[in-house]
């Protein structure tokens, strides 16, 4: 009995200290024009709590447009993901912390519209080039946190080290997406070339990895995923790295960017647990960036917080 | 060709042009830049100069005026005294810390564990040690009044917070002053920093300057930027508990306040404030 609440304690502080992240959920729209259906919602709900199960913390769901679609005027209207309304409940059942992020499939960059505004409304914003001329610009001077390609088909060119190498330096991380290699022959071969060029081309840095699956049965908890990725020649350690830190990481630019100025003050933080900005989902006002708070700083308190905490 | 180019060349371009076959000279499509030698910025210099040098009637009234005014304005040494409030500054805080350890030694050895007796006997029997140490108290009000104050106006926020714009709050928080703030250590690569309160007395480069209230005394901390994560309360209301809550990041906020007032941020990189979202 002792040893089993022990084995517990070990489990939940284990649990506690590891941010297991999966950015990459897709969302059953590719564009503002289609329509939700429950059963899709539904379909995500499960996926949602199989990652769970499998020790995921930290979610993004993905939405992926095109670049040189029309985006709607209306700022409310951006996002239309909506997890407070849609997904509030499991958030509070399972204690998941989920993101939105936006794709833009970049193909040629004199279409596209600016980023500025589009960001603000989605934690995350990622690119995904498939041609060159997109591919250099979202290397050099897109503002964005993610970097993706399509692992079912053809990259849109070879990658250089040099290009990708500066893109991981300026902090923009690059994706590995393992649903590819988990549904057709086909893709599955694409997947493996394509992975080992983005491996080879990053020198194994700033690698992050994600599901992207479409349903429950494409999910692979963390000891799957280093096994698939490390016969791919990336080394096991950056595996888990990169579904960890590297992966917060990620989420954190993301946050910082709207709920921040310039990564100088932050609304919100705190020193209760799970209180920064990017475990803070619920806290913060996502429209106007503040956050009340119970009042717990007086000046008459003690400095120390250990001598604060006695009666 | 057309007619039109031919007359043209014949009867237009020969009479203006060296070549007609050749409207356009080739040298001037050079499509790379020619860099050529400058000379330093000296003629606007001299243009500057000579506009100075320029003489009107209004400028001749002024100057004894402006004379006047500049010899009040200036200070005499100022660099002296700004090196020596420097020097001032750095032995302010080392007597205080060598004051602190001595009376924190001799509460020890005479076991003293109340604050009240402490000061009467190190009012009675160490004097200059007494006067030496920091106080506490004297500082709140610098946080009540002043700050409080400074930082409800900076943002206006007046009982509601309604009209509140958060992101430009956010801006105007990024240039604000923060000496005389009560700031707290949430988050820090040092775990031993974590938890720490006081009021600010001196915001410098790399810095917070800080007053600690302690249980026996109180002490002057030094806690660096780097790798920390402060958070401050804003109260709205005297009889509410409700407060606005923010955090620095101290890894992008290492400037001196003076230099941070006209600064731009830029967003970096965020791969050395891993320690921030890891829950130690």
């Amino acid at each position: 009995m002792c040893k089993l609440k022990r084995y517990q304690r070990q489990r939940l502080r284990a649990k506690r200290i590891r941010m297991l992240v999966d950015l990459n959920v897709p969302w059953p729209q590719n564009s503002y024009a289609d329509k939700v259906t429950p059963q899709a919602i539904n379909n995500l709900t499960k996926t949602l709590t199989t990652l769970h199960t499998l020790g995921y913390t930290h979610i993004a769901i993905n939405f992926t447009v095109n670049h040189s679609e029309k985006f709607p005027n209306d700022a409310k209207m951006l996002n239309p993901i909506d997890i407070k309304t849609r997904f509030g409940e499991l958030m509070a059942q399972t204690g998941l912390k989920l993101y939105s992020r936006i794709t833009l499939i970049i193909d040629d960059p004199s279409k596209g519209q600016s980023l500025s505004k589009i960001s603000q409304a989605f934690d995350i914003v990622a690119a995904l080039p498939i041609s060159e001329k997109g591919l250099t610009l979202s290397t050099t001077n897109l503002d964005i946190d993610l970097l993706t390609f399509q692992y079912g088909s053809r990259l849109p060119t070879f990658l250089k080290h040099k290009s990708i190498c500066s893109c991981v330096n300026r902090g923009v991380k690059l994706e590995i997406v393992y649903g590819y290699a988990l549904r057709d022959v086909q893709a599955r071969r694409q997947f493996v070339s394509n992975v080992r060029s983005v491996i080879r081309s990053s020198r194994f840095r700033g690698i992050v990895i994600g599901s992207g699956a479409m349903s429950p049965l494409e999910c692979r908890n963390i000891l799957g995923v280093t096994s698939l990725i490390k016969n791919l020649g990336l080394p096991s350690d950056k595996c888990s790295k990169a579904m960890g830190d590297l992966a917060s990481l990620v989420l954190l630019n993301g946050r910082l960017r709207n709920k921040s100025h310039k990564q100088t003050i932050v609304a919100g933080g705190g020193d209760e647990d799970d209180n920064d900005v990017v475990n803070d989902v619920q806290g913060i006002d996502d429209t106007r960036t503040i956050k009340v708070v119970k009042r717990t700083m007086d000046p008459e308190q003690l400095g120390h917080a250990a001598k604060r905490r006695k009666p | 060709m057309n007619k039109a180019q031919t007359f043209m060349k014949e009867c237009l371009f020969t009479k203006n042009l060296e070549d007609p076959e050749k409207p356009i000279n080739e040298n001037r499509l050079q499509d790379t830049l020619l860099l050529l030698p400058t000379d330093g910025g000296l003629t606007s210099r001299l243009q500057k100069q000579r506009k100075k040098s320029k003489l009107n009637l209004n400028s001749l009234q002024n100057i004894s005026q402006l004379e006047n005014e500049n010899e009040q304005l200036k200070k005499e040494n100022y660099q002296r005294v700004n090196k020596n409030s420097k020097i001032a500054l750095r032995e302010f805080i080392n007597s205080c810390k060598k004051s602190t350890q001595k009376c924190l030694k001799l509460a020890h050895e005479n076991k003293i564990t109340d604050r009240k007796n402490l000061s009467s006997y190190l009012e009675k029997d160490h004097p200059a040690i007494y006067e030496a140490l920091p106080q506490y108290d004297g500082f709140v009000p610098m946080y009540k009044e002043l700050w409080l104050n400074y930082i409800k106006e900076l943002l206006s926020i007046s009982n509601s917070i309604k009209t509140l714009n958060g992101s430009s709050a956010l801006l105007k928080l990024s240039m604000a002053d923060y000496n005389g703030a009560l700031l707290r250590v949430t988050k820090s690569k040092n775990k031993s920093l974590r938890g720490i309160q006081g009021i600010v007395i001196w915001d410098s480069q790399k810095f917070f300057i800080l007053i600690v209230k302690g249980h026996l005394i109180d002490e002057i901390k030094c806690i660096p930027k780097k790798g920390t994560v402060f958070q401050f309360e804003i109260p709205l209301s005297d009889t509410d508990d409700s407060a606005l809550r923010y955090s620095i990041l101290g890894d992008r906020f290492k400037y001196r306040s003076v230099d941070r007032a006209g600064r731009k941020f830029k967003s970096r990189r965020c791969d050395d404030m891993l320690y921030y979202i890891q829950n130690q």
